[in-house]
């Protein structure tokens, strides 16, 4: 079973990869309120880079739990389309009621 | 899992069981690319490095399923030609029902939209990948009767141009080919009318059916690695635009 800290350390593995690939410049330190996309954000994620971040942690997110998930900004709480910001916490917090619904 | 050599590059074909995007596909293939297709049926080619998937690419949940097992196969995607598209007899607009203009968006343009968003995915990272969409010469036209047709046509070419702008950055480079009449089952269906065959071709320039080789020609021409500073372009076959 999939909980937050999991998720955060799934998104933190992720981010540390695409720093390792050039994908972003520095690397970061994720906590809940690191914003990965939008006004503010700090993670290092062009809109390309977050792109190719969402697919780096499905594929994660499929090695850990065996099953196939999309992740779709629409469909997270707390997302507003009209207003984008995303951090972490959200997002974990949307990964770990994907696992849980397998 | 990977099941592709990794020394092919990977094309992706949609519409690819029939017309041009089967002449696209066994062009690519003899090129020797792997090819992933798509169609709403059946494969309709028979070969080791063809993988046939049923898709509409009117769903948008297929499509990103469709996506998702090209990313399992194959890896990433080197080559997208967004060819599915739907040509149909031509009315005015005044009397164009309501579902034709339905039919038209959701094939031709959110189709096309929804394969381009998830099959470009697929392409980041790869170098000197390339998308090619597919319009026609009625855009610059504006052929009485063709209001719906062209105007999603016209919407995939300014869809691509910007999107080539999107994609720069990455190295993927996006064009359009835009024939003019060209051998198909929805062409012959529309050259029923002899008439209709005659008067098409009185527009054109080049004033011949065009052949599926000579739109592989600019396929090749834009796949080309050397035609990595050539993108937001269209080509027009048969036609001065």
């Amino acid at each position: 079973m999939m909980d937050r800290q999991d998720a955060i350390a799934l998104i933190q593995e992720s981010l540390d990869s695409l720093n390792r690939s050039g994908t972003i410049k520095k690397p970061i330190s994720v906590d809940d309120d690191t914003i990965l996309m939008g006004s503010g954000a700090n993670s290092g994620l062009d809109s390309l880079g977050f792109v190719t971040f969402v697919m780096d942690l499905e594929d994660r997110l499929r090695t850990a739990t065996g099953a196939d998930y999309a992740i779709v900004l629409t469909d997270i709480k707390g997302f507003d389309i009209n207003n984008p910001t995303l951090t972490a916490g959200i997002l974990a917090e949307h990964v770990v009621g994907l696992a849980a619904r397998g | 899992m990977n099941d592709t050599d990794e020394s092919k590059k990977v094309a992706v074909i949609t519409g690819a069981s029939r017309g041009l995007g089967r002449a696209l596909a066994e062009h690519f293939l003899a090129k020797s690319y792997v090819v992933a297709g798509c169609s709403r049926g059946e494969a309709t080619i028979s070969h080791p490095d063809y993988h046939h998937a049923a898709v509409d690419i009117r769903n948008e949940t297929a499509v990103q399923g469709w996506a998702r097992s090209l990313r399992r196969e194959h890896g990433g995607v080197d080559v997208l030609i967004a060819n599915a598209g739907l040509a149909r007899s031509a009315l005015y607009l005044s009397v164009t029902p309501g579902d034709v203009f339905d039919d038209f968006l959701r094939v031709n343009f959110a189709g096309v939209f929804y394969t381009l968003r998830e099959i470009s995915k697929l392409m980041l990272g790869r170098p000197d990948a390339r998308i090619i969409t597919i319009s026609s010469t009625m855009v610059p036209l504006h052929q009485e009767g063709t209001a719906c047709y062209s105007a999603t046509k016209a919407a995939i070419e300014e869809m691509t141009r910007v999107l080539a702008k999107e994609l720069a950055p990455q190295g993927i480079t996006c064009n359009v080919i835009a024939p003019a009449m060209m051998d198909t089952d929805a062409s012959q269906e529309l050259a029923k009318d002899k008439d209709w065959k005659d008067r098409m071709l009185r527009l054109q320039t080049i004033p011949r059916v065009i052949a599926m080789d000579e739109v592989c020609h600019v396929a090749d021409f834009f796949v080309s690695p050397l035609s990595g500073a050539v993108t937001g372009q269209v080509v027009y076959l048969g036609l001065a635009a």
